[in-house]
């Protein structure tokens, strides 16, 4: 079964697979600008108190709390990047 | 009225992903008179006015062979659209100018919008976006389509170049050896092709462009067709080869000191750089640092201070004034009160009292704010640039993000806060490196009650001549201090509602990589900055600065040399009365308060006109007669209203003279009641 969880639950190192955005219009529009759309492979960088900061597409991106909330992904293993079998 | 824009760019240059931003469900595809495909076309509204968009096939040139590049060509010609927006690519730049060259030699109506700057940003290459334009007259504008970043500020650009009623010619750029044939054909089309500009239609013959060679007369095409193989004959190339060749000198020429690529920070650096600065402890710690001894740098440099206050509580009051004198605006300073003392007494005989004093206390004076504050804006934003340019700055804004948040602020707003310490000049402007425009207002807005160095002289004054403890002294200080940082926080909070309502701006920052600043890069950001407050706050100023002289000197009975009697004075006699429930009714508190708008020493230096006598702690004591009367006064000037300076940059970069107007209501507001508080309560 795949689990969904918000980004901003994820510690650092973990490699996930954004599914879904929620959250309002200008929202989405935000983070899909940043490249964020569903199926892109993150990681993340860093998660502590403040902006969670990960990379994806090659560019390292800090995100507000509120925003890693409302993005959902699903946990992907190093070894098997896709996703899928799991 | 209805605004025709079209797009021209080579493929690849984001000029479809621009052209549907702008137009978004309204593209369609339309017929053109006189152009032979159909093109994209959609409409926009940008503040009130009606725009026509037409996206032109991607093309690398107008040289007719292509059918692309005919048809951009066509379109120009027949159409003649009110602005041309040119669409570069700023990771290729080379290639994409060749083409904007082509459109400017045939009509300057354009805006180039260098795009990917992304893109450009990642790879570390840094374009001088105003160097380009000075060079090629146009405006040009940065832009990521596919991020929508600077788009409105092009449609801006684009709204301006297409009302504008100014005739420019179009671009000239030099043949080297073709020129004397292209004059030769320039007199053959003498009446022929007028709707072209000359020079343009002569060296498209010349290259044989078949569309314009066919619009000539037999006879006078046959006379170009002469002169092109002269060319061939003497020259031994054909002429389009030269022509493109110059034009790609040209562009190098452009190019070659606009265009910088910098060098990336190896990866395993840049982590161990990343695990101090973003570590959640350690790292605001770190940057806060950071920030503190670079700005600390520049302020030193430029007015000593906060290194003098240093110096001195060492033990070193020489070195401390000795570094005041050489500092910057010590230095300016100086100059200009020689100027004015040679000034003053070489025409003490020969013109009247009150024209000496308008020339030296009033437009010598003015001139002087506004260059003492020159070095100032211009080391600020070399610093802030290297900040920028290194990547440094969007990590010190993570850091910050999480404790600014709480008072609906982003990280972003570290840089003016700490600035506004030195001075709130430099700080407004610094509101400039935030993406988000509601904040840059409410951060703009609420900046004044950050403590600049000017109002801790008169904080410091006033408490030394008031208070006998040392220690009394600094715990005064501190709470003032503390009290301003509070009511920033708070009125930032506030503002933001007031402009826009509760919602706190979400951060979402690309960080990018590290990269060794570039001291050509950092150069052309402080550039247009610095260029930018001559222009919009200094003349502002100039002008505040005169009609305080005017206040200060002028009384009803003309001239007047004693400040008892000038208009300052009498509306201080006349607005006592509003300072008396706060313990300010003397008129002569009113007078050093007005005189304190126009910059905060001035209260001092006003309080030492009044009270008749050079000393600074006798003269505060003539004019306070009580402790709650000098925590009255102390509160008044930290909040009361900036100094002009700082509200004219308000005004250049809010933009909207009401929200500076409500924002300086309720400083005096607040001001009134908090020294109101104070006065009753202690």
């Amino acid at each position: 079964m795949v689990k969904t969880v918000s980004l901003a639950l994820l510690p650092p190192g973990t490699v996930a697979k954004v599914v879904s955005i929620s959250g309002g219009y200008g929202k989405i529009r935000r983070l899909l600008e940043m490249g964020l759309s569903p199926g892109t492979l993150i990681r993340v960088v860093s998660n502590s108190a403040g902006p969670v900061i990960i990379e994806a597409r090659g560019v390292t991106i800090a995100l507000g709390r509120g925003l890693a909330r409302s993005l959902i992904v699903e946990v992907v293993n190093l070894e098997n990047p896709d996703g899928s079998g799991r | 009225m209805r605004i025709l824009m079209a797009l021209a760019g080579n493929p690849n240059v984001g000029k479809s992903t621009l052209f549907n931003r702008l137009t978004g469900e309204t593209a369609h595809v339309a017929n053109w008179p006189g152009v032979t495909v159909e093109l994209k076309a959609g409409r926009l509204r940008h503040h009130d006015l009606d725009i026509t968009v037409v996206d032109l096939p991607g093309a690398y040139g107008l040289s007719s062979g292509d059918e692309a590049e005919s048809v951009a060509q066509e379109f120009l010609l027949k159409e003649k659209p009110d602005v041309v927006v040119i669409v570069l690519d700023a990771t290729s730049l080379h290639r994409s100018l060749y083409l904007a060259i082509r459109i400017l030699e045939m009509t300057r109506k354009a805006v180039l919008a260098v795009n990917m700057m992304d893109v450009a940003r990642r790879r570390a290459i840094h374009v001088d976006l105003s160097g380009i334009s000075a060079v090629l007259g146009v405006p040009v504008v940065g832009t990521s389509a596919i991020r929508g970043e600077g788009l409105g500020s092009l449609l801006d650009r684009a709204i301006e170049v297409s009302l504008s009623k100014e005739k420019l010619k179009p671009l000239k750029i030099d043949y080297d050896g073709l020129d004397p044939y292209i004059a030769e054909i320039e007199r053959i089309l003498e009446d022929e092709l007028k709707e072209l500009p000359r020079r343009f239609a002569a060296v498209a013959v010349l290259e044989g462009n078949e569309r314009i060679l066919s619009l000539l007369s037999e006879e006078k095409r046959a006379h170009v067709l002469k002169i092109v193989d002269k060319v061939r004959r003497e020259l031994k190339e054909d002429p389009s080869v030269i022509a493109i060749e110059s034009r790609y000198r040209f562009v190098d020429l452009l190019l070659r000191d606009r265009v910088k690529v910098t060098r990336l920070v190896s990866p395993s650096i840049a982590k161990k750089i990343d695990r101090v600065l973003l570590h959640p402890i350690v790292g605001p710690f770190t940057s806060f640092l950071l920030m503190l001894s670079l700005f600390g740098a520049v302020f030193s440099l430029n007015m000593g201070f906060p290194l003098n206050v240093i110096l001195s509580y060492a033990g070193l009051p020489h070195l401390s004034s000795l570094l005041e004198k050489l500092s910057l605006s010590g230095i300016i300073g100086q100059f200009l009160d020689l100027l004015s003392e040679l000034l003053r007494s070489r025409l003490m005989m020969i013109s009247p009292e009150w024209f000496v004093s308008l020339l030296t206390d009033g437009i010598l004076a003015g001139v002087g704010s506004v260059l003492t504050f020159l070095p100032l804006v211009l080391l600020v934003f070399l610093a802030l640039g290297a900040l920028q340019d290194s990547g440094l700055l969007s990590r010190i804004a993570v850091t910050f993000d999480k404790f600014l948040k709480r008072f609906g602020l982003s990280g972003k707003s570290v840089f003016p806060a700490i600035l506004g310490f030195g001075c709130n000049v430099p700080a407004v402007m610094a509101t400039r490196a935030m993406d988000d425009d509601v904040e840059r207002t409410s951060v703009s807005l609420s900046i004044p009650f950050i403590p600049c160095q000017a109002r801790l002289i008169v904080l410091a004054a006033i408490s030394s001549s008031v208070f006998k403890e040392p220690v009394v002294q600094s715990f005064f200080m501190m709470s003032m201090y503390l009290l301003s940082l509070l009511v920033f926080l708070i009125t930032a909070k506030f503002m933001r509602y007031l402009v826009r309502g509760p919602q706190t701006p979400e951060l979402l920052l690309e960080i990018p990589p590290y990269h060794v600043p570039s001291l050509k890069v950092v150069w052309w950001y402080a550039r247009v900055n610095t260029a930018h407050f001559l222009r919009k706050a200094g003349t502002v100023i100039f002008v505040v600065t005169l009609i305080m002289w005017a206040l200060l000197h002028l009384g009803p009975s003309g001239y007047t040399t004693s400040i008892d009697n000038s208009f300052a004075a009498i509306s201080g006699r006349a607005l006592s009365f509003i300072g008396a429930p706060i313990g300010l009714g003397d008129w002569r508190i009113i007078l050093t308060l007005e005189a304190g708008f126009l910059a905060k020493e001035a209260v001092l230096s006003t309080m030492t006109t009044i009270a008749g006598t050079a000393k600074l702690s006798e003269a505060v004591n003539v004019v306070l007669s009580s402790v709650k009367q000098a925590i009255s006064l102390c509160l008044i000037m930290l909040i009361y209203v900036p100094c002009i300076a700082t509200l004219s940059v308000m005004k250049s970069e809010v933009k909207k003279i009401k929200l500076v107007l409500v924002a300086i209501s309720y400083e005096l507001l607040l001001a009134y009641l908090m020294a109101a508080a104070a006065y009753h309560l202690l």
